[in-house]
């Protein structure tokens, strides 16, 4: 077990990160309360009215997602640099700690501080204006549905670390470019499987979202049951998990 | 302490750089590993410390197989490569951050090291001459007091004083519990520091002899005139001929690495047989 983890190991393999990257951190920390700040402001002067739960949503989604998926791509990428991969490689931690350090920072701690910096803007942007006789009301994303954009964060944070240890160089381009193929090539084979399936002429669906064709010139949309949305949540947690193992096992094989 | 059994080794399948490579490092010993540009050197120490793994064959480090970097081999290994990378810290700030996870690093070998090496330990690494940097990383690796330590190129970028220091330090760092790699194309850096010479040519190690041995079977020296002499190699010089003899007198020589170097790597098989016979 001590070659697979040990918790003091971890616990100084997380300081060292935190150590030798802090800079870099609270530099791309500060850009992104920037970005928050300034765009937010915009929104608040050129809305008349107090910013409302689907533009809370979509300005956290957004950013959320795109900070994300920025963020870890560049966790791993000492790997990929032959001179930094060799103190990385040869510091006596097991791989399974050094993956935990890195999911751990781009996953939980992202998460956890790019939340608290939202709020915090947030709380800033509402109160800037004054605006009489309207209610301001403020995004719960830890409460459901809002909550499924952290699923979603999941899924595409497993993809893009896996994608920082599989490519060598643009590791956030190269991913989402691999990224976006592999969703054409599902859909088409989604959309293929329910065309048989159903014998109707079914427009492009990808995968786990809704059906729609038109018959007799009616446009039908045929949704899946709510009862169902577990078994999707299930669904993209797996697909997570898949890729998470997939990524660590490619940081043990990483050679120089 | 090194074991290395049919290491087949490349980066393609098709052209090997080792094919069924055998050699075995022991410890209390310093050896230099010498070999042309492209020969592999750098390629073999990876291999050493599970940087690279073996297409076959296998390395073990005290009977544990490296490939896979366990925890157990890392904690007694330092590998100092030949362009080193320092993070945005001091040494000192870099050894209270990585320290810790060498079990036998010592704090005071590691400013005496750096003093000795002439590094300012409150100055930022990245901020340094490459050189700087490159004293810094080897007085933290020595500093480590791992049983292995292997160095690629450990001298270049050093200036002459830094090289004088580093030998120093080298020879008084070997113990018995201790082996040290050193590859290196700058033959003149590793005389009178290393006892035992490995040359790596034709994906093959073509020699791996104690110097000692190698000095009690063959003879250095410059002659006006080599004729009737039993010569194995010889190349002129601005002195006479520099030679390499067979010993017959059993006195001792001063090795002359570069010449010895070059004799191995022109095809002396003459040369190869006598070291190899008892």
């Amino acid at each position: 077990m001590n070659n697979i983890f040990n918790t003091k190991r971890f616990g100084r393999l997380f300081i060292k990160q935190l150590a030798e990257h802090y800079k870099t951190y609270l530099m791309a920390l500060s850009v992104l309360v920037g970005v928050m700040l300034v765009g937010g402001s915009f929104f608040v002067y050129l809305i008349p009215t107090p910013l409302d739960i689907s533009t809370q949503l979509i300005l956290f989604t957004g950013l959320y997602l795109l900070a994300g998926t920025i963020f870890t791509s560049t966790i791993f990428a000492d790997v990929s640099d032959r001179k930094k991969a060799i103190g990385y490689l040869t510091l006596p931690a097991s791989h399974f700690e050094k993956f935990l350090v890195g999911w751990l920072f781009s996953f939980a701690v992202f998460t956890v501080v790019y939340t608290v910096s939202f709020y915090c803007i947030l709380t800033i942007l509402l109160n800037l204006k004054h605006w009489p006789h309207q209610h301001t009301y403020v995004l719960n994303v830890l409460v459901y549905p809002f909550s499924g954009i952290f699923l979603v964060f999941m899924l595409l944070h497993s993809i893009t670390i896996c994608g920082s240890l599989f490519f060598e160089k643009l590791h956030f381009i190269k991913t989402g470019f691999s990224f976006f193929i592999a969703v054409i090539l599902l859909s088409l084979i989604n959309t293929s499987l329910l065309k048989a399936l159903t014998g109707r002429d079914v427009r492009t669906a990808t995968p786990f979202s809704n059906m729609s064709f038109i018959e007799n010139g009616k446009d039908y949309w045929v949704s899946a049951s709510t009862a169902f949305e577990p078994m999707v949540a299930y669904i993209i947690f797996a697909v997570s998990i898949v890729f998470w193992v997939a990524a660590y096992y490619r940081l043990k094989e990483k050679q120089v | 302490m090194i074991e290395i059994r049919n290491l087949s080794f490349g980066y393609t399948r098709k052209s090997l750089l080792f094919k069924d490579l055998d050699l075995q490092l022991r410890r209390g010993h310093i050896y230099g590993l010498l070999g042309k540009n492209g020969a592999g050197k750098s390629t073999l120490l990876k291999n050493m410390i599970g940087l690279a793994y073996p297409q076959a064959g296998s390395c073990s480090f005290n009977g544990i197989n490296v490939s896979g970097r366990p925890v157990a081999v890392l904690e007694e290994v330092y590998f100092l490569a030949e362009e080193v990378f320092v993070p945005s810290l001091t040494p000192e700030q870099f050894a209270a951050s990585t320290a810790a996870f060498y079990p036998k690093f010592s704090n005071a070998d590691f400013y005496q090291y750096l003093k000795a090496l002439d590094v300012d330990a409150t100055a930022a690494m990245d901020k340094q001459s490459f050189g700087q940097q490159k004293k810094a990383m080897i007085a933290f690796g020595l500093a480590t007091n791992t049983s292995l330590l292997v160095m690629d190129e450990p001298t270049n970028g050093l200036d002459i004083p830094s090289k004088v220091q580093f030998r120093k330090l080298i020879a008084s760092l070997l113990t018995e519990d201790r082996c040290i790699i050193i590859s290196t194309h700058q033959v003149r850096d590793l005389d009178s520091l290393i006892d035992t010479l490995l040359i790596l040519h034709n994906r093959e190690i073509v020699v791996n002899h104690p110097i000692e041995e190698i000095t009690e079977k063959i003879t250095f020296g410059v002659f006006n005139d080599t004729t009737g002499m039993q010569v194995l190699y010889e190349e002129d010089g601005m002195r006479g001929k520099n030679a390499i003899i067979k010993n017959t007198s059993g006195k001792f020589s001063k090795m002359d690495l570069e010449l010895f170097f070059n004799a191995v790597t022109t095809g002396n098989t003459t040369l190869i047989q006598i070291l190899k016979a008892d």
